[in-house]
């Protein structure tokens, strides 16, 4: 990767991350579950590529729970989501 | 600026960070690389230029990405797709395979795995390519021809070669093989093809007029040159003279001819200047050239000058299904100046066909099928239509038919010497009976013996000489 590509990058994948917890939160508070399940597929990828091991245990987890269409589990764990998200993007932040 | 030139890769992602990645990952190759994060909008980009390459998500926001796939797949779009798949889809990916996929990645996968990937799907893409160009390289029929057979393939590119050269083309090839398609397909195809082809057969014109033929007269020149006449020399001014059974020519004349070749001057019988003209020569035989030349029959110095692009056509039972090619379109034509209903063999006339070894080539398949069409009636053809001649085969493939054996060996027994007729006698009485049977039609009678129509006519001669 290019030095001076990667800040860029970076750059996204913290403003992207920040809308797609944003986009979480909503689909848990409207209790949509096939908002969560889409953005969690995306999420999961991204936080794998960006080397936020962490945050890709838990969001492969809840895609599993999504793909074994268990709801309620899905949405409990998906609540740890922002705070350990929170912790990728102060890390990255720096 | 986008080089047209350079192979095409589609990017199908909708994670806006993922696909910049990507895009990084591919900065150094030399390829045209577009990027989309919608399903529709790429589906609009394949159907209006299909890329070389899909890098295709299957997560997509609009649809879901098998479905690009499956519009690539059933409309034989020419492109290569590597899915990107997450891990724990791998299932998906297998299955996307099953719609011609070429390869898949996992995410998170590194810059080198993709563009290991992309290069191998690249590879992939321009061998797809140089098969669809082969592919259309291969012809089922080139001016008078019809055959797609590897022979005449190569035939085709011989005569794609030499069609620009004004170097002599000499053609063997059993008759019936197509000697003058040949040499009209030479023609056609060269330079000159505005200009007159014509043709002349060595052995169908007596030995003593074939001078004033190729040469013309001048009025007086022998007893019935009322006028002068142009010779076929100058009437091919320009342009092609094709000269057919030319080991049949008399040994005086090709001395002439030789001279003709070399200086491109010709004299008139009984004139007394010369002119030049500008020809091409192409020349055919069914006989063995050099045999010719060994037994003294044919000037070495002008078969040197003549041999200079070899062409031989294989006979018919050498080119494989180009039989029932052939026969086939024979039918259609047929059929339609007959009107009948014809519309092709069964299959075990197709297999009679291709078993049977064709004497006289095309030009006895063309006879066959006419004989069939003219004289039969329905849909399909079927093996009782079939004319004698190949009946004949269908009798001897039966191997334990005991009728057969027992005709054989009585016909064996029943000969005695005094029956035995001289050689020259059989085979008059063979010609004799073809020609009854194709009622007068010397063509027809020539394709069921396997021999040309001016060997008949030359062995006719021959007769009326010892009679």
């Amino acid at each position: 990767m290019s030095e001076d590509f990667y800040p860029e990058l970076l750059k996204i994948f913290l403003s992207q991350g920040n809308q797609r917890v944003a986009i979480i939160e909503r689909a848990i508070m409207e209790n949509d579950f096939a908002t969560l399940k889409n953005e969690i597929h995306s999420f999961k990828s991204e936080s794998a590529t960006f080397g936020a091991m962490q945050l890709h245990e838990l969001i492969s987890r809840i895609n599993s729970l999504c793909h074994q269409e268990e709801k309620e589990q899905a949405f409990i764990e998906a609540q740890a989501i922002k705070e350990s998200w929170q912790l990728v993007y102060s890390a990255l932040h720096q | 600026m986008v080089e047209t030139s350079l192979p095409s890769v589609l990017l199908i992602e909708d994670s806006p960070t993922l696909s910049l990645l990507y895009q990084d990952y591919l900065r150094h190759e030399k390829i045209n690389l577009q990027l989309v994060a919608e399903g529709s909008k790429a589906l609009e980009i394949i159907d209006q230029k299909t890329p070389d390459v899909v890098l295709l998500d299957l997560n997509l926001p609009d649809m879901d990405g098998i479905n690009i796939l499956k519009h690539i797949y059933e409309n034989k779009l020419p492109c290569s797709v590597v899915i990107i798949t997450a891990y724990g889809s791998v299932n998906v990916a297998v299955d996307a395979m099953r719609y011609g996929a070429f390869d898949f990645i996992e995410k998170p996968f590194t810059g080198k795995r993709l563009l290991v990937t992309l290069r191998n799907a690249l590879d992939r893409r321009s061998l797809q390519h140089e098969i669809e160009q082969l592919r259309q390289d291969f012809r089922n029929s080139y001016h008078g021809f019809i055959g797609a057979s590897l022979t005449m393939q190569s035939v085709y590119r011989i005569i794609d070669s030499a069609a620009s050269s004004k170097a002599t083309v000499f053609i063997t090839g059993e008759s019936g093989t197509g000697k003058e398609v040949c040499a009209e397909a030479i023609h056609q195809q060269s330079p000159r093809n505005k200009k007159p082809f014509i043709a002349l057969n060595c052995a169908a014109i007596p030995h003593d007029l074939m001078e004033s033929e190729i040469f013309g007269h001048v009025k007086g020149a022998f007893t019935g040159a009322s006028s002068d006449r142009k010779g076929a020399a100058a009437q091919a001014d320009g342009g092609t003279l094709f000269l057919d059974e030319i080991c049949e020519m008399d040994i005086d004349l090709q001395s002439k001819l030789l001279r003709f070749i070399q200086t491109g001057k010709i004299q008139k019988v009984g004139g007394s200047t010369t002119e030049s003209v500008d020809l091409r020569f192409i020349c055919a035989t069914n006989r063995n050239p050099l045999e010719e030349v060994s037994a003294g029959r044919f000037r070495e110095d002008l078969y040197y000058r003549l041999h200079v692009i070899p062409i031989h056509l294989p006979a018919l039972r050498e080119r494989g299904s180009d039989v029932l090619l052939i026969a086939n379109k024979f039918l259609t034509e047929y059929s339609a100046e007959e009107h009948k209903d014809f519309i092709g063999l069964s299959p075990e006339c197709e297999s009679i066909f291709s078993n049977y070894t064709w004497p006289g080539n095309v030009r006895e398949l063309q006879n066959v099928m006419r004989n069939i069409v003219v004289l039969n009636n329905g849909k399909q053809i079927q093996p009782d239509m079939l004319p004698q001649s190949l009946k004949a085969v269908v009798t001897k493939t039966v191997k334990t038919s005991p009728s057969i054996t027992h005709s054989t060996i009585n016909s064996q027994k029943s000969t005695e010497p005094q029956e035995i007729l001289p050689l020259w006698q059989v085979e008059k009485e063979a010609i004799e009976r073809a020609i009854a049977y194709c009622h007068d039609n010397i063509p027809n009678a020539a394709a069921l013996l396997g021999i040309s129509p001016s060997t008949i006519y030359r062995k006719m001669q021959n007769w009326n000489q010892k009679q």
